[in-house]
């Protein structure tokens, strides 16, 4: 149900159920909820490597300077660019598919045959 | 541990510093990589294929959407774009039931300054009770009872990294302090002695407008006992002392005449089309006359939004539980205003400032600009 009610609300058919972009396929879509998560554990550890490495560089740590370890700004900026390449090669497939469809005229012509 | 705006933003440790950081990247990748090679598809590719056959993309917005859901590869986008927003609330969740008992201890303790008054009987309207908001789990009405912030502290947080870094970092304010420059630029001479912020969730913007009014009472409403005592410790610890109650912004308890200045920060989009002209009569009967009210909102018009921006507007509101994300865009809101007895109504596009000035040269305009970038402002004047 795409129309807006009387109120001008939209809610999804069943709104009290979680969205479900692969009804056939259920598992796709909590794989991809898995696959998020494990990019920011991914992420997460890479951090904790990298205060590491940058502790140990200034010479002796313990676990208590890891916790406390506040990166600079561009210690920052350096994860930043680290984390958007990991989640580029990771969802490389998606962004691939997606340049695909923008030069496939076929593809295109399938997605203009809508009922209106 | 990282260092906290104010007493009672929730501590990030080490890891959980770096999750949301990494949310935030997959946000921007999702937004910045991705969203533009839809946006190209649709409005670069099948807008004019369907024009030459005589036909417009903008009406047919709807079938679009269901011609897309047929690729695997928008469904994957779509179900991605719902599990970052999941990931993002989980992830704040799990660090403010972390330390949530001291955030409670340091909330009842921050004794000095304003006030909260919570309402067991009270029941939120169904624009808001339905879905919730945004899929923060709870919605913003959950109160786990007495003494409870959790609500609050998981708003707060995550609309830090929500905006982005956009919307003033950690405090969340630059819409506070652009509603200010609204006010300023319309009335250089104003000094409010009474102002009441409708939808004021943790006093985001509630706060930042205090700060430039120091002698004036300053009220805040909204619909959840756990935002609003949150709201109250948060806003006492940057220096403000407001007077937070749990109230439906269409039906307030105060008395006629009670407000110099009545405000709201991107709250119109999560009303109605039945409650947006109760909200404008009710800022109407508690302005005195010569009271001012002005409503800050996303600038975005329907009628303006290209095909793509449609479908990612259906997008929004169904599967980010924005459900009155089109009807807004579509609404004449200045209309409900001037029919609601408001003089002297403006409405245009206020560019977003970090701080007000008084002094500063006019910039309210009447040209659109991008989110964050500029506000829609609607103000009018009670005779």
């Amino acid at each position: 149900m795409t129309e807006l009610d009387p109120e001008g609300l939209v809610f999804r058919d069943d709104p009290s159920k979680r969205s479900s972009f692969f009804a056939a396929q259920a598992d796709v879509g909590r794989l991809l909820g898995m696959i998020t998560a494990l990019t920011g554990e991914i992420a997460m550890l890479r951090a904790r490597l990298d205060t590491h490495e940058r502790l140990a560089a200034a010479g002796g740590f313990d676990r208590s300077k890891v916790e406390a370890y506040q990166p600079d700004a561009a210690a920052l900026a350096e994860r930043m660019a680290d984390d958007q390449a990991m989640i580029g090669r990771v969802f490389k497939p998606l962004a691939d598919e997606l340049d695909r469809l923008l030069e496939d005229p076929v593809v295109q012509k399938t997605l203009l045959e809508i009922d209106r | 541990m990282s260092t906290t705006p104010h007493a009672m933003m929730p501590e990030a440790t080490h890891d959980e510093a770096a999750r949301f950081a990494h949310v935030v990247g997959l946000k921007n990748f999702l937004m910045r990589q991705l969203e533009p090679k839809w946006r190209a598809l649709v409005d670069e590719k099948l807008t004019p294929q369907l024009a030459a056959e005589g036909r417009d993309a903008k009406e047919e917005y709807r079938a679009l959407e269901r011609s897309l859901a047929r690729l695997g590869a928008y469904r994957t986008w779509q179900q991605l774009t719902v599990s970052a927003q999941e990931e993002m609330w989980r992830s704040v969740g799990e660090c403010v039931d972390r330390q949530l008992p001291e955030l409670e201890r340091r909330a009842s303790d921050a004794t000095a300054g304003g006030s909260v008054r919570t309402d067991p009987q009270f029941r939120p309207p169904r624009y808001l009770s339905t879905v919730d908001i945004h899929l923060m789990p709870g919605g913003y009405a959950e109160d786990r009872g007495e003494g409870d912030v959790r609500q609050g502290a998981v708003f707060d947080k995550a609309a830090a990294l929500y905006h982005m870094g956009r919307n003033g970092g950690e405090l969340n304010d630059v819409r506070g302090h652009t509603l200010v420059q609204h006010y300023f630029d319309r009335f250089p001479q104003a000094t409010p002695q009474r102002i009441l912020d409708m939808g004021c969730t943790v006093g985001h913007s509630t706060t930042a407008i205090a700060g430039y009014f120091p002698q004036a009472e300053v009220h805040g409403i909204d619909v959840g006992g756990a935002l609003l005592r949150y709201a109250r410790a948060r806003s006492a610890s940057l220096g403000a002392s407001i007077h937070y109650s749990q109230q439906n912004a269409e039906t307030t308890d105060f008395a006629d005449g009670s407000f110099d200045l009545v405000v709201s920060s991107a709250v119109l989009h999560e009303t109605s089309f039945k409650a947006l002209p109760r909200i404008m009569r009710e800022a109407h009967r508690l302005l005195r006359p010569g009271g001012v009210m002005m409503h800050l909102e996303v600038p975005l018009r329907f009628d303006t939004a290209s095909a793509w921006n449609r479908v990612r507007g259906l997008f929004e509101a169904l599967h980010n539980n924005e459900p009155f994300w089109i009807g807004a865009q579509q609404a004449d809101i200045a209309q409900t205003v001037r029919d609601a007895g408001f003089a002297d109504v403006a409405s245009g596009y206020q560019p977003a400032v970090r701080v007000a000035d008084r002094a500063a040269e006019p910039r309210f305009t009447s040209t659109p600009g991008p989110v964050h970038v500029v506000w829609y402002l609607l103000s009018g004047v009670k005779r």
